[in-house]
């Protein structure tokens, strides 16, 4: 419905967030933890931005940020150019900037799949005709139309998952927000769930993946390390995962085609940096075997 | 174990009882089983039978279905019979040291067993028959009149609806809980009262710390899907009172004057 | 301690429309002091398999051999098999319950009927076992604790027990890449210095080729594989027909074999990756 005009400052970034501060006032602590430390970042409108982190850099806290689940204690976060302390635009934020959270079993309200689908555009006063298409697209979009009628407890993770992604689309959000949506599931259920994400991408939302699967993040335009509520690096994944070094002292894993890449450098084997995908790596060794 | 429990039993199906509006069907069960108390005799119990027998066959659900939900309380069914045979005085059939089986027993025992039964049925066909979203859905516009006076009604219909959602999965929890706890060496099985009571304890306080993650997991899921109460949301499943139901509605009433008539007039 | 699993099968839901066969005549050998890993699908038997190896379970059919004793029978104590094999459920951290770190790694030790000194001894050596300080948390509630924390402080109530076979499901599901290298790293250690037997249950086909000395793989409840990783990972046309990845390394040279022939096979980490492409290269010498 009230899709609202508004003029965003920059037309191309969806996201953007200005040395935004976020703290917890734990029971018992007199100092605040500060979750998220005067980060400012901006995304661009289509991108598939990948963020990495050890537990407690402040990921999740950024990402609730986003969806206005959290406001910031200082600093600004605009969707779509509104702020997100507007309280007028709550609604539209979070339809714009939708969320997919890490446990699929918690963040399904009804015990039927169609129907836990339309609760979100539900709640945005839409009409029943237009609820039930967009519940059968969005359905169709993450392949579990043919269950659309099942409880979800006796569905897959993965399958839980996906659900939970459609409740989002069918809000028709610009940009979708996973905060580790591959967690708990088991590698079947990753890689279906990393389809549908990229697929979302494809056909125009914009990502903001939260993991901690390397091979996930190489998937993205963009890979951004969080560490202690800072940003520490952010690129692209062949610039990111060329500082192996890096990594390893942010406590992150590094993806295996890096790892194997820096061991042959090492030996003399001339492996090119923008060596990431494993691809990219049987490709090389199978030219150079034949250059020798 | 635990996770064979099904709450909320719903038979998918397509049917015209299926299709009926919720709140027609919410009242109209009432209603069935207020009008199962007025019936005088078994003539009027043989309507009542023939009623609800043409609801089923046309509902399509199995009958094995409908006897299952009579399972659970089969003991209850059983014991108000013996009682009835044995406790009525009157013109003994039968005698047997101080048993004696009377005539009025038979009849009453017979009598009330049906009622029973009939109560059961009539009540396990609505939800056999609705989803219980639908349950949820009707309860809530049922209720909504009477929010005016403060009644939550949307509160209370989604309440239910989350209760229906997370039932499943907080048996499934305490399942695990329970496993893990019994390869850790906790006797859930053994020693008297007080030992029973303790022995829950290390089942009991990780089961509450996951009802309340969920309960907070799923808030904030809520709430960034953009829910906002019951005000100014749409329904996927709108609520439409058609012919359909205005022909089931107009059978009820007639069978409930048939009752009426049968039981009290003639 | 040794185990052996004969013919086991076991029935889900026996004589109802859904019945499934979890578990299928199940032949199975776990050798004393060895690492195994077992791989399978959600759904495949894993967790109902170990489920059986402390008696949670009761078979339909078949014997679980441990040390001698058949744990399937009826005369066996329930304590005594749970003294031999301690089991580690997925996210564990969800069966706390005390109020503090000390006496929850104390309640499976006080169920086994030790004295308290021994209990606050083997407490003691779990926590530090697993790589937590006891004398800093012994006294906190385990729910002030973060994720990883939380995870070690479960674990460390299972080990404290001493298990001769220790079986983990999925312990490090969930974490982030450093937790999870300590919870590996920790797994290691607890064999190394308990000496007992470890049963792995895992997704991360690079962790159990990096850990293991046997590998089961299961599939619609049977057990389809088994052998050093070595002999399971060769087998790459079967795990990748029922969807079970390989570990990357093998992955890799798989592809490459796939254009060069000559390539190297055998490879299952990223250090024997090194190695073998390295001297494919001929690059060896000159070092």
């Amino acid at each position: 419905m009230n899709q609202g005009f508004s003029a965003p400052e920059a037309p191309d970034e969806i996201i953007r967030i200005e040395h935004m501060t976020y703290e917890y006032k734990r029971e018992g602590d007199q100092a605040a933890y500060v979750a998220v430390n005067d980060v400012s970042l901006s995304i661009e409108r289509g991108s598939f931005v990948a963020i990495i982190g050890r537990n407690g850099s402040g990921k999740s806290t950024l990402a609730k940020c986003i969806n206005a689940l959290l406001l910031p204690a200082s600093g600004k976060v605009y969707v779509n150019g509104w702020d997100t302390t507007d309280e007028a635009r709550l609604w539209q934020i979070r339809q714009t900037a939708g969320m997919v959270f890490q446990n699929p079993d918690n963040q399904l309200v009804s015990s039927i799949v169609e129907d836990d689908v339309a609760f979100g555009p539900e709640n945005l006063g839409i009409d029943p005709p237009e609820i039930r298409r967009r519940v059968d697209r969005s359905l169709s979009a993450v392949n579990m139309f043919e269950e659309r009628t099942k409880a979800p407890h006796l569905l897959s993770g993965g399958q839980k998952q996906r659900i939970a992604i459609a409740g989002v689309v069918a809000m028709k959000p610009e940009c979708i927000i996973f905060d580790e949506p591959t967690a708990m599931l088991d590698p079947n259920g990753r890689a279906e769930v990393m389809k549908i994400i990229e697929r979302l991408n494809r056909e125009g939302i914009t990502i903001l993946l939260i993991t901690h699967f390397m091979d996930e993040a190489v998937r993205a335009d963009r890979v951004v390390i969080m560490d202690d509520g800072r940003i520490a690096m952010d690129g692209t994944p062949e610039m990111i995962f060329a500082h192996s070094d890096e990594l390893r002292r942010l406590d992150m894993t590094v993806p295996f085609t890096v790892d194997l890449a820096d061991r042959l450098r090492r030996n003399d084997i001339p492996v090119p940096q923008s060596t990431i995908h494993i691809q990219e790596m049987v490709d090389f060794l199978c030219q150079y075997k034949s250059e020798i | 174990m635990l996770r064979d429990i099904t709450l909320g039993q719903y038979y998918p199906g397509t049917s015209v009882i299926h299709r009926l509006d919720p709140r027609l069907k919410i009242v109209g069960t009432f209603i069935f089983l207020i009008s199962l108390f007025l019936v005088r005799n078994f003539i009027g119990f043989g309507i009542a039978v023939g009623f609800l027998a043409l609801q089923i066959a046309i509902s399509r659900v199995p009958l094995s279905f409908i006897f299952k939900g009579l399972k659970p309380v089969f003991l209850i069914i059983l014991f108000t019979v013996v009682v009835n045979m044995f406790m009525t005085r009157g013109e003994p059939i039968l005698q047997w040291w101080i048993i004696s089986l009377t005539k009025e027993g038979l009849y009453r025992a017979g009598f009330m067993g049906l009622r029973l039964v009939l109560l059961i049925i009539g009540s396990s066909l609505l939800t056999l028959t609705t989803k219980p979203i639908s349950l949820t859905d009707g309860i809530e516009k049922l209720l909504s009149p009477f929010r005016g006076v403060g009644l939550p009604a949307h509160e209370l219909a989604m309440m239910m609806t989350i209760a229906l959602r997370f039932i499943p999965t907080l048996l499934e929890e305490a399942d695990k809980i329970m496993k893990a706890q019994m390869a850790r060496g906790a006797d859930f099985e053994s020693g008297n009262l007080l030992q029973r009571a303790k022995s829950l304890i290390p089942l009991l306080v990780p089961l509450f710390i996951s009802a309340f993650r969920i309960a907070q997991d799923l808030a904030m899921a809520m709430e960034a899907r953009c829910y906002r109460g019951g005000d100014a949301r749409t329904r996927m499943h709108a609520m439409t009172f058609s012919w359909r139901d205005a022909v089931a509605a107009i059978c009820l009433v007639a069978f409930v004057a048939v009752i009426v008539v049968q039981s009290h007039v003639l | 301690m040794s185990i052996q699993i004969r013919d086991l099968t076991y029935v889900y839901s026996e004589n109802l429309p859904y019945e499934t066969v979890a578990l299928d005549h199940i032949n199975m050998e776990i050798r004393d002091h060895s690492f195994n890993g077992i791989i399978g699908h959600t759904g495949s038997g894993k967790s109902t398999l170990i489920q059986h190896l402390n008696g949670l379970l009761k078979p339909k059919s078949g014997q679980i051999i441990v040390d001698g004793i058949d744990i399937t029978g009826s005369d066996v104590k329930l304590r005594e098999i749970r003294k031999m094999i301690g089991l580690v459920f997925q996210y564990p951290e969800y069966q706390l319950f005390e109020e503090t770190v000390q006496k929850d790694v104390a309640f499976g030790p006080l169920n086994l009927g030790l004295s308290q000194e021994n209990v606050e001894a083997r407490v003691r050596e779990a926590l530090t076992l697993v790589g937590l300080d006891f004398s800093e948390l012994a006294d906190r509630s385990p729910f002030e604790l973060s994720g990883g924390q939380k995870r070690r402080v479960a674990i460390a109530g299972v080990i404290a027990m001493k298990p001769k076979v220790l079986v983990l499901d999925e312990p490090t599901a969930g974490l982030d890449p450093r937790s999870h290298r300590d919870i590996l790293q920790l797994i290691r250690n607890v064999h190394e210095q308990e000496k007992n037997t470890i049963v792995l249950v895992s997704h991360n086909m690079g962790d159990i080729a990096a850990l293991s000395d046997q590998v089961f793989v299961m599939e619609k409840g049977k057990l389809i594989l088994s052998g050093t990783p070595r002999e399971v990972f060769a087998n790459t046309a079967l795990l990748k027909g029922i969807g079970l990845g390989l570990p990357p390394a093998a992955e890799l040279m798989e592809q490459v074999r796939q254009r060069c022939a000559d390539a190297p096979r055998d490879v299952l980490t990223v250090e024997e990756a090194e190695q073998q492409i390295v001297r494919w290269f001929g690059k060896d010498k000159k070092c």
